[in-house]
């Protein structure tokens, strides 16, 4: 959808660099400047087949590689040039001294992508996906009753943060579409993780406390957490007063419909401790595979925990292509596949360092003054 | 300039927050968001907590949009939705599987009558896949798609993420379809179905434990292991004097950089520890060396020392003192609206365009408050129609 559009990828890590993969996997030309000794991220992970670090290969199919030092003047004057032919830039923290004496073409749109933006008193501040789970608060809503905090393990802020820059590019382009102007563009992780906390402001905005870390419990709704078995657990999920009848009919506790205290769903999320106590009396005593059984069979959101190997087992996950296979010099590389169903593709594995991307450099300039 | 999807009209069919909160960024974004509602109103309007008798959960997941309602499954509602299908140029629901094709609004009836219209299913599994048919919320989702599995303390039970990241990853995802197919549409005049499914947008995000997992590491690095990462070290929250602080180191220089500070140059040049491989290996013992650093130390002490030297540190902030920090106000991450006579505070979109215009958030109104500028502006009825389908119980 992206074809040939023109991105300049000048972000190192997570963050940045993902959202450059997403517009890679929608055929834009994304060419990733690197320094001499490579994203820092090519170091991290075991080594693939071709000598890159396992992590580096996660966020960077579909790109080319180009070295360039701003240090060396002949360098320098390639990225001007291609920092003027870009119809996207992606820049990252720290930004790039050359780049802010290169103005912006009207058509351009320039996009930073960092932990906590360009404006404000930690704007330059290094961050990480874990320093913004813990300062936006997004780690305190996570944890067992009277536990720590602890972080959400997959990288929620590295990712809502790329897709939310995907969404603001796009964005542009279509407003580009209209007036034929470009713009600059702010994206903060910090402020991404903010709005993902979502449902707990609420109480925080009401009360000046946010609400305790209440493990696998929902906020607003019960019954919702993860239930003992003879021989496990499962987790059942429900908001609906149909839902909340169909598990009652379910634990034979229909006598519990007319109980004042679980008249709503917010009188049931208040009295969670109890419907919990119901619900596991019932579950405690079946194996896993019954509860599951009969849960599915009364169409409640009802789920046994995937570990990992049971999510790269599975049929759904695979079906839907997000388990891709490409080829690296020696052998191959897994990597997820695209968001971008039917529109975009991951086919390319990332560049070693310095590959395609001279090319690509050649191809953007012909034509262009020097 | 106006706002960046400014002129586009969006119609969403959801609740709880997947397709709300995507349909909210698009208003955010500039475009014209009609929220129908049934005529009991989204579920969640009453959810607590509450401000002025309101779910504020609603209002966070809702503002910026026209509250109309419409009973689709009244022939005559049916009517009025096909009517209102032919002035949008986004829909966007969430509704369980197959709901809106029984009604006879799947994408093949809707893309036949208005072929430009770009329309978005947001479902836990999508809408397609060996179980794009199961129910699903946020959890459910979290828990098939590996979130709960990888999150929480080493060796204790599989623990949710408090935000419903499922939903959120989801949402986010897309709204990043959405715009995509926007550009389609506004470019090539195109429409396009979007099958966008929580389960992938959350397997996807859990990519940092594939490389252990694919290459028969260590096993304890493929599951849930506390605040430590599957390919980096240091990286856990450490007590310090006064409280806990978050240290992920992501790079060598980084290391050498805290290294420096924890155990000094020794420290620092020690190839035991000189890749991040070799790093995440010795976790236990690189922990050791910075705890003790940042015990002696107080928060401030310890993040002040970590960013200077480039290191990504941070406070571990409890909810409410994350949302009041300077940063947050600066960056005016919330900001007040009006709302029944006193004020709600409302997250905005999370970014700043130079030139593009965002609109300050501004809460939805009370259940059906746009009908009459809805059916009657736009649609043309007249004030007589639209009382007699409130009493029929349509709208």
């Amino acid at each position: 959808m992206l074809g040939g559009l023109r991105v300049l990828e000048l972000c190192a890590g997570w963050a940045g660099p993902l959202a450059g993969r997403m517009l890679a996997e929608l055929g834009a030309d994304v060419i990733k400047v690197e320094p001499p000794a490579g994203d820092p991220l090519r170091a991290v992970g075991a080594p693939e087949r071709d000598g890159t670090g396992y992590a580096f290969h996660l966020v960077n199919p579909n790109k080319r590689s180009l070295i360039a030092d701003p240090q060396s003047s002949a360098d320098l004057a390639l990225l001007e040039r291609l920092a003027r032919a870009a119809e996207i830039v992606l820049e990252g923290d720290p930004q790039p001294e050359w780049l802010v004496a290169v103005p912006r073409p009207p058509a351009q749109i320039r996009c930073a992508v960092t932990p906590f933006g360009r404006t404000g008193p930690l704007a330059g501040a290094p961050g990480a996906d874990l320093i913004l789970q813990a300062i936006t608060g997004i780690m305190a809503t996570t944890g067992f009753d009277g536990g720590a905090p602890v972080r959400i393990g997959p990288t929620v802020a590295d990712h809502g943060t790329a897709l939310m820059a995907v969404v603001d590019i796009v964005a542009a382009l279509c407003a580009r579409a209209d007036t034929g102007a470009g713009q600059a563009i702010d994206v903060a992780g910090f402020d991404a993780m903010i709005s993902y906390l979502n449902a707990f402001l609420g109480s925080a905005l009401l009360t000046g406390a946010a609400p305790p870390r209440q493990g696998n419990r929902h906020t607003s709704t019960a019954p919702w957490n993860a239930y003992p078995t003879s021989d496990g657990a499962v987790l059942l999920c429900t908001s609906t007063e149909p839902q909340w009848r169909a598990v009652l009919q379910l634990i034979e506790r229909e006598d519990a419909l007319a109980d004042p205290c679980y008249a709503t769903v917010s009188k049931r999320r208040a009295n969670a401790v109890d419907v919990d106590a119901l619900i596991a009396a019932w579950t405690s005593v079946r194996a896993t595979s019954e509860v599951m059984q009969l849960g599915e069979a009364a169409r409640l959101p009802i789920a046994i925990v995937a570990e990992l190997d049971d999510l790269m087992h599975a049929p759904a996950f695979a079906e839907r292509e997000m388990i891709r296979r490409l080829s690296v010099p020696g052998g191959e590389v897994v990597v997820p596949g695209s968001l971008f169903a039917g529109e975009g593709a991951v086919d390319r594995a990332a560049p070693a360092l310095g590959a395609g991307g001279s090319d690509a450099a050649r191809a953007w300039l012909a034509g262009t003054p020097g | 300039m106006s706002g960046a999807l400014a002129g586009l009209r969006v119609l969403e069919l959801g609740q709880y927050t997947s397709a709300p909160f995507a349909a909210r960024m698009l208003a955010l974004l500039g475009a014209e968001v009609i929220k129908l509602e049934p005529i009991t109103g989204d579920d969640m309007r009453n959810w607590a907590p509450t401000i002025a008798g309101e779910g504020y959960f609603f209002h966070l997941n809702n503002s910026n949009k026209k509250s109309v309602t419409l009973d689709f499954k009244h022939p005559r509602g049916a009517e009025l939705l096909w009517r209102l299908i032919e002035h949008t140029d986004v829909l966007v629901e969430n509704f369980g599987p197959g709901t809106l094709a029984r009604n006879g609004f799947g994408y093949d009836a809707v893309n036949a009558r208005r072929p430009s219209i770009v329309y978005c299913s947001v479902k836990g599994f999508g809408s397609t896949g060996a179980l794009a048919a199961k129910p699903a919320f946020d959890t459910i989702i979290q828990a098939y798609g590996a979130m709960m599995a990888t999150t929480g303390p080493a060796g204790a039970p599989p623990l949710k993420a408090g935000i419903s990241a499922s939903d959120l990853l989801g949402a986010t995802s897309a709204l990043a379809r959405i715009v995509v197919a926007i550009y389609r549409q506004k470019t090539t005049g195109t429409g396009s179905f979007l099958d966008v499914s929580m389960y992938d947008a959350t397997g996807f995000a859990t990519q940092t434990f594939w490389p252990p997992y694919l290459t028969g590491g260590d096993p304890a690095r493929a599951t849930r292991q506390g605040n430590r990462h599957p390919l980096l070290a240091p990286h856990d929250v450490y007590a310090a004097r006064d409280g806990s602080v978050a240290i992920a180191v992501e790079t060598d220089a980084q290391w050498r950089a805290l290294a420096q500070l924890t155990g000094g140059h020794e420290l620092a040049a020690d190839p035991r520890y000189a890749s991040a491989e070799a790093r995440r290996a010795h976790a236990d013992e690189l922990d050791r060396s910075v705890a003790p650093w940042a015990g002696a130390r107080s928060v401030a002490a310890v993040v002040t020392a970590c960013r200077d030297a480039g290191v990504p540190a941070a406070p571990v902030l409890e909810l409410a003192d994350a949302i009041e920090q300077p940063h947050a106000r600066e960056r005016e991450s919330l900001r007040s609206a009006p709302f029944r006579g006193g004020e709600i505070r409302l997250t905005q979109l999370p970014l700043r365009f130079s030139e593009s215009t965002t609109p300050a958030p501004e809460p939805i109104g009370p259940l059906g408050c746009d009908n009459d500028a809805v059916y009657g502006t736009l649609l043309g009825l007249s004030a007589n129609e639209i009382a007699d389908l409130r009493a029929a119980r349509v709208i």
